[in-house]
């Protein structure tokens, strides 16, 4: 049973089991999966496993480190063997029915463009090793501290920094790349000034 | 964006000095939702799973200890129908771990589909076995006691920085249908027996794919659906999904009002749960199956 982060003394020690997890966190999973490359016909699959291994080792009980990357680690270890026991033929994959998806409320428009963000933070994404790639969209894209990204995955935090910093430095690279490409969507500022390109 | 590796570095979206057309994709990356997931049709199947690997009965903090047995003999049969369809069609189907394999989410979202051709496999109406009328809650959870009897222990404590509401009901729904016949078992008056819980919990299910199917198409019979449901499991464990495929059924037949109402009414019961912002986009006119065809 993992012991866990930054709560009252009076939950300290107490315990979420798998359902409790899952009602609290399955959207952060399923999209932390997709985040890490995983293709959308095996979200529900590797999701329900993602919480059975969470069941397996007992729940979750509130220490010092948080139920979001405790499971990001599940995540990342349930998806890494995946990788390893799946080669799948590319025809069988299917990325359109469950796909990161722009945040409700957007118009027509800003959809559009959301997609386009997507797919080039997607690419850029894929060229991490996925070390780097699990704490870079914990850091970058779920807000997480590198201290609680520590304790979550279980490595020291100078790791998640070094890890951090060698994954900014290629996702800029990348990026930047994807950015200049003829057809690129050009992002605009405030004032309507496009942005695309300018270096990281 | 020049710190240096052996320090906490500010992220990215919150430094002036990173690249705006960066932060503008990272904006849109961060602001994403896994769209497509059938995030209910996935906590039947946990818990299927759950129950398969631990015998007979599922963990004393899955549930009190009516409806954990209900959630168990369900999983357990819902995974069984699944297993079969599988065995027959889907040869890559199934877990990797050993043993016998619990259901896949996928797998038991196959075995809730109807197939329009055949209509609903959903058999007649049978007398329910008494419900309980709210999962018990767990003294090894955190939790306030559950406002329905849909709802799981809540924690109390979740961390707000990245407890999003869930986005995606499945608007585009991934591998559709397949029969799954019911198990026509209907044979002797009911009983409070596992096999009648079992059955119960299936037709259940089959009530309420049915009615998520028919969201699609015919909102007005996804709607009467949902009346079926009420009457005949008013405290089913799928209670929170047909609740919101209420929301969204009147919302796509215009009544607002009621539309608005019902999503209230949800959402003070189920205002983190997974199907909250497909309720809330409903009553803001932004459901993906409102959009007019093109």
């Amino acid at each position: 049973m993992q012991t866990v982060g930054p709560y009252p003394p009076a939950v300290i020690g107490s315990h979420l089991d798998a359902e409790a997890l899952y009602r609290a966190h399955s959207e952060f999973v399923a999209r932390f999966l997709l985040k890490l490359g995983v293709s959308g016909q095996d979200v529900p699959d590797l999701l329900q496993e993602v919480f059975l291994v969470a069941h397996r080792r007992g729940g979750f009980v509130i220490g010092a480190a948080k139920p979001t990357t405790w499971l990001a680690e599940i995540a990342f270890r349930v998806a890494s063997d995946r990788r390893k026991k799946t080669k799948r033929k590319p025809e069988d994959v299917d990325t359109e029915a469950i796909s990161l998806v722009p945040s409700p409320g957007a118009t027509p428009g800003d959809a559009a463009e959301s997609r386009q963000a997507l797919s080039r933070v997607q690419r850029a994404l894929d060229a991490l090793t996925t070390d780097k790639r699990v704490v870079f969209v914990l850091f970058e894209l779920e807000g997480e501290s590198c201290d609680s990204i520590a304790k979550g995955l279980g490595i020291p935090v100078g790791t998640v920094y070094s890890r951090l910093h060698a994954a900014r430095r290629e996702f800029s690279r990348v990026h930047d790349e994807l950015s200049a490409e003829p057809g690129a969507a050009k992002a605009v500022d405030g004032r309507g000034k496009v942005i695309v390109g300018a270096g990281a | 964006m020049s710190e240096s590796p052996n320090q906490e570095p500010v992220r990215w979206l919150d430094d002036p000095s990173a690249s705006a057309a960066l932060r503008a994709d990272l904006g849109h990356a961060a602001k994403a939702g896994a769209g497509g997931v059938d995030y209910a049709a996935t906590l039947v199947a946990l818990r299927g799973a759950i129950a398969s690997q631990t015998g007979a009965l599922a963990p004393a903090a899955m549930a009190g200890k009516s409806a954990g047995f209900k959630a168990v003999v369900g999983g357990l049969v819902i995974g069984g129908i699944a297993g079969l369809w599988a065995l027959r069609s889907d040869p890559d189907a199934g877990m990797s771990s050993g043993g016998a394999a619990p259901p896949t989410a996928a797998q038991v979202v196959e075995a809730e589909r109807i197939d329009p051709a055949t209509g609903p496999a959903i058999g007649p109406p049978r007398p329910r076995v008494d419900a309980p009328q709210q999962r018990a809650t767990t003294p090894s959870i955190v939790a306030p006691v559950s406002p329905s009897p849909m709802e799981a222990p809540r924690p109390s404590v979740v961390d707000n920085t990245v407890d999003r509401a869930p986005q995606a009901e499945a608007d585009k729904p991934t591998r559709r249908p397949r029969v799954a016949e019911a198990d026509p078992a209907d044979s002797g008056p009911a009983d409070s027996g596992p096999a009648d819980v079992a059955d119960d919990v299936m037709r259940e299910a089959k009530l309420v794919a049915l009615a998520r199917k028919q969201l699609g198409t015919d909102p007005a019979k996804a709607l009467a659906s949902t009346k079926l449901h009420g009457r005949e499991f008013p405290n089913g464990v799928l209670v929170e999904e047909r609740r919101a495929i209420e929301v969204r059924a009147l919302a796509q037949l215009d009544r607002m009002e009621e539309a608005r109402r019902a999503a209230e009414a949800f959402l003070r019961d189920f205002g983190d749960g997974p199907h909250a912002a497909a309720v809330r986009r409903a009553v803001a006119g932004d459901d993906p199956l409102q959009r007019p065809a093109q």
